[in-house]
């Protein structure tokens, strides 16, 4: 275990706590046009995602650290941080600090201006005091589960790097519209592979489905905005990058079919099939988006629903009592039932086993 | 049958008319000449009413609402049971008891085909297929009793079974010419009893015979707002079909609004029954009006032509409810301010104009109905539906995919199955990129 992983903990259990899913050690990168892969530029040390009812999302960052120089004038952090944030889009950061040492009142202030609050140890505990709900013990506030986590999906076979390598660079990289089909491009690319009795590769497709989650949301919160009567242009808009971008791939086909007519090469039913710019799945996926936008409050428990799942249910196949008894009686049966249907659409649109998110129902 | 083999969008359409038809209906020893359909056409209407309910967890509730559609509580199992092997259900059971049931009926997706589909794999019996067989053809034109026996290949007994189900739930009819007694089949859901236009039906009939009449108003109803060239109705025809367009026009059987614009003064055909009640009406001309300024940008206009009509409305539909600019719409879209559906005002720099919607219920509904006529040719919003549930989507394809079709009809070269399959390759890598994998 690092220095700071323990203060990661901490930070991540309040964030979980003020109703955020959280992830811890999210990668920031900038896709190198030489190299052709992302190229890591800094990470964030936790990061909340808070999906409020009306389906909007707020974005709690977290930075931890030991270091001496930080805590002497943890000042320059806090701009670095507010770079971090703004980078994201987060409304909120949090530096904690491994110290007791008090903080000068003037660089509180400061960083306050920011939005970012300053935590030394004693802040520390006693935000935890006041937001944590002591009687709840579930395994993702434990270090040994996200170092067990993250350990042993690093280790899966090479044929899964593609993925691997998705939910750690390419998402947090990618614009948001983007990620859904890249998501199901890819899984469903690579959904030979899969072994419905690997427990660790169930919690890998997790994952990636909380991730597709995200995106969904997204999806019908774009939608919410702009217009929940007339869904199906929106989302088709909001999958495309928007209107203009829509247009702009359409005419594309439009003109690739065209000369292929001129050309006489679209013979048979082969070129009807595969020469649309819509994918198959784009009916159930407006369905699922639908829903969602249709009950704000219950999706807006999705993520977390999916985060206790992963870390009760198949990383400790259900051993927590107390767990296992918080995912019955911790979710309306409403986000319950929506997750599943993204669950099937995930497994419908790749390709995958329903046997791999069988932990669902 | 000699009539093509139906699709399965008509067939479940056909299959909750005639559920709705016969649920208040006791057929008797008739009930198990129509099971297939009845547990069908249950499983349609319950599915569009508990959309959206996500999750049903009073099964008493469930019990209640199914018995308004005539599922009575015993059935209510069988019909979740087909709701559920179409996925669209998932039934919690806690031993025999139902204790829970998510609900998932797409929105985005048109149920009817898929329940269409079921209903082909259920081995309904050759009475069920025929019975929708001919609902749906007397939904589109009244016949003759001769031309349907002969048309369908109905022994005496068969179609007398027929006739006695459709009866028994008022979905077929007979009406007796006036002229020569003769009797004439229609559908009381669509051709509201009307003497005069019934006897019209009758004599065009008898003029042109069932199934060519009953082949020229599918071509209407296949696209609706048909076009028609300024000779077809100066009698010069081209086809016995468009000879039968224009008769039909004449006795007042097909409507044919009218749009002036640059190119002249032009006519859009609709088949007049498409399963809208009689008190909407008005909504029904404003939709046909709609259609009909949109087709003759289509077919007739002169600077540009309307490529994609479905988004047109769409437009119509979200903020700002508004086309354009454009030239033509100032003379295109002038039937439209008269009848109250929308307001045109010009562009501020050039010549050019908008048409924007004005934003009342029964005009949305317009747009609505528009863009159902412009997929499908007609209502597929469900019968009986309460007004809260949720709108309903519609099938994708019919218009687009006879327009796809078209260069079919040039002769194609002979590409071989390996250059086939490069193509296709280099095709789904283009449109996943397209898609932004």
């Amino acid at each position: 275990m690092n220095n700071d992983f323990d203060l990661k903990i901490r930070l991540n259990n309040i964030f979980w706590s003020l109703g955020c899913y959280t992830r811890i050690e999210v990668k920031l990168s900038e896709y190198s046009l030489q190299r052709k892969i992302p190229m890591e530029l800094t990470d964030l040390d936790v990061l909340g995602i808070r999906i409020l009812p009306d389906l909007s999302t707020d974005y709690l960052v977290a930075d931890c650290t030991l270091n001496k120089d930080v805590i002497k004038s943890p000042i320059q952090r806090v701009f670095w941080l507010k770079g971090v944030m703004n980078f994201f889009g987060a409304s909120k950061g949090y530096l904690g600090l491994g110290t007791n040492n008090p903080i000068s009142e003037t660089q509180r202030i400061a960083a306050q201006r920011l939005g970012v609050t300053i935590l030394n140890e004693n802040n520390l505990a006693n935000l935890e005091k006041r937001v944590i709900n002591s009687g709840l013990q579930l395994k993702l506030s434990e270090p040994e589960s996200w170092l067990n986590f993250e350990n042993k999906i690093a280790s899966l076979s090479k044929n899964m790097c593609p993925l691997l390598n998705f939910r750690k660079y390419h998402y947090w990289l990618n614009p948001s519209y983007q990620n859904i089909h890249a998501l199901i491009f890819l899984v469903t690319r690579h959904n030979k592979f899969f072994d419905e009795t690997n427990r660790l590769q169930k919690a890998l497709v997790l994952d990636l489905l909380t991730l597709l989650t995200l995106s969904v949301l997204k999806m019908s919160e774009y939608v919410l905005r702009i217009n929940p009567e007339n869904p199906e242009t929106e989302l088709k808009a909001y999958l495309y990058g928007g209107y203009a971008e829509m247009k702009r791939r359409q005419s594309i086909v439009e003109n690739i079919r065209k000369i292929m007519e001129k050309s006489n090469l679209t013979q048979g039913s082969l070129f009807n099939e595969t020469f649309k710019l819509d994918p198959d799945y784009l009916p159930q996926l407006f369905d699922i988006a639908f829903r969602l936008l249709n009950k704000p409050f219950d999706s807006s428990q999705i993520l977390r629903y999916l985060q206790v799942i992963l870390f009760e249910k198949i990383l400790d196949k259900g051993e927590n009592a107390e767990g296992m008894k918080y995912l019955e009686t911790g979710f309306p049966d409403i986000t319950k039932k929506l997750t599943r249907d993204i669950a099937k659409f995930f497994c419908d649109s790749t390709g995958i086993s329903e046997k791999l998110v069988e932990d669902l129902y | 049958m000699s009539r093509s083999k139906l699709d399965t969008l008509k067939i479940g359409l056909r299959a909750q008319d005639i559920q709705t038809s016969v649920q208040d209906v006791d057929l008797g020893t008739l009930n198990a000449e129509t099971k297939n359909i009845r547990l069908i056409g249950m499983a349609e209407r319950l599915a569009i009413h508990i959309r959206g309910a996500d999750v049903i967890d009073d099964y008493k509730k469930l019990e209640y609402i199914a018995s308004q559609f005539g599922i009575d509580s015993l059935i209510l199992p069988n019909v979740l049971e087909v709701l559920q092997e179409l996925d669209w259900v998932r039934v919690e059971k806690e031993g025999s008891v139902i204790r829970k049931v998510e609900e998932s009926v797409p929105y985005f997706e048109d149920i009817y085909s898929t329940a269409g589909e079921y209903f082909y794999n259920s081995d309904p019996s050759e009475i069920e297929e025929a019975t929708i067989a001919v609902c749906d053809s007397l939904a589109l034109s009244p016949s003759t009793e001769e031309e349907v026996k002969n048309e369908f290949g109905l022994s005496d007994e068969a179609y007398r079974i027929i006739l006695d189900i459709g009866k028994s739930g008022k979905f077929i009819d007979e009406y007796k010419s006036t002229k020569t007694r003769e009797k004439v089949l229609y559908s009381p859901l669509y051709w509201i009893e009307n003497p005069e236009k019934l006897e019209n039906m009758y004599t065009l009939l008898k003029e042109f015979g069932a199934d060519h009449v009953y082949n020229a108003l599918k071509k209407i109803r296949d696209y609706q707002g048909f076009p028609l060239w300024d000779d077809v109705l100066k009698d010069n025809y081209n086809t016995l079909e468009i000879k039968i367009i224009a008769e039909a026009i004449r006795r007042g059987i097909i409507l044919a609004p009218e749009v002036t614009s640059f190119n002249g003064k032009k006519n859009f055909a609709f088949t007049p029954n498409i399963g809208i009640p009689i008190e909407e009406k008005i909504v029904l001309e404003k939709a046909m009006c709609l259609l009909a300024c949109i087709r003759y940008g289509e077919h007739f206009g002169l600077i540009t032509k309307i490529k994609y009509p479905k988004l047109l409305l769409d437009k119509l539909l979200s903020p700002p409810y508004r086309i354009g600019p454009h030239t033509e719409i100032k003379k295109q879209y002038a039937i439209l301010v008269v009848r109250g559906v929308g307001k045109i005002f010009k562009d501020r720099s050039y010549d050019r104009y908008y048409f924007e919607l004005i934003q009342t219920e029964e005009n949305k509904n317009a747009v609505r109905l528009a863009r159902d006529l412009l997929k499908v040719g007609e209502v597929l919003e469900e019968r009986g539906v309460s007004k809260e549930l949720q709108s309903v989507i519609f099938y994708s394809g019919s218009y687009e995919e006879a327009m796809r079709t078209l260069p079919k009809l040039r002769k194609p070269a002979h590409i071989s199955a390996e250059t086939l399959e490069e193509i296709s390759d280099i095709l789904s890598d283009t449109m996943d990129k397209l898609r932004g994998a």
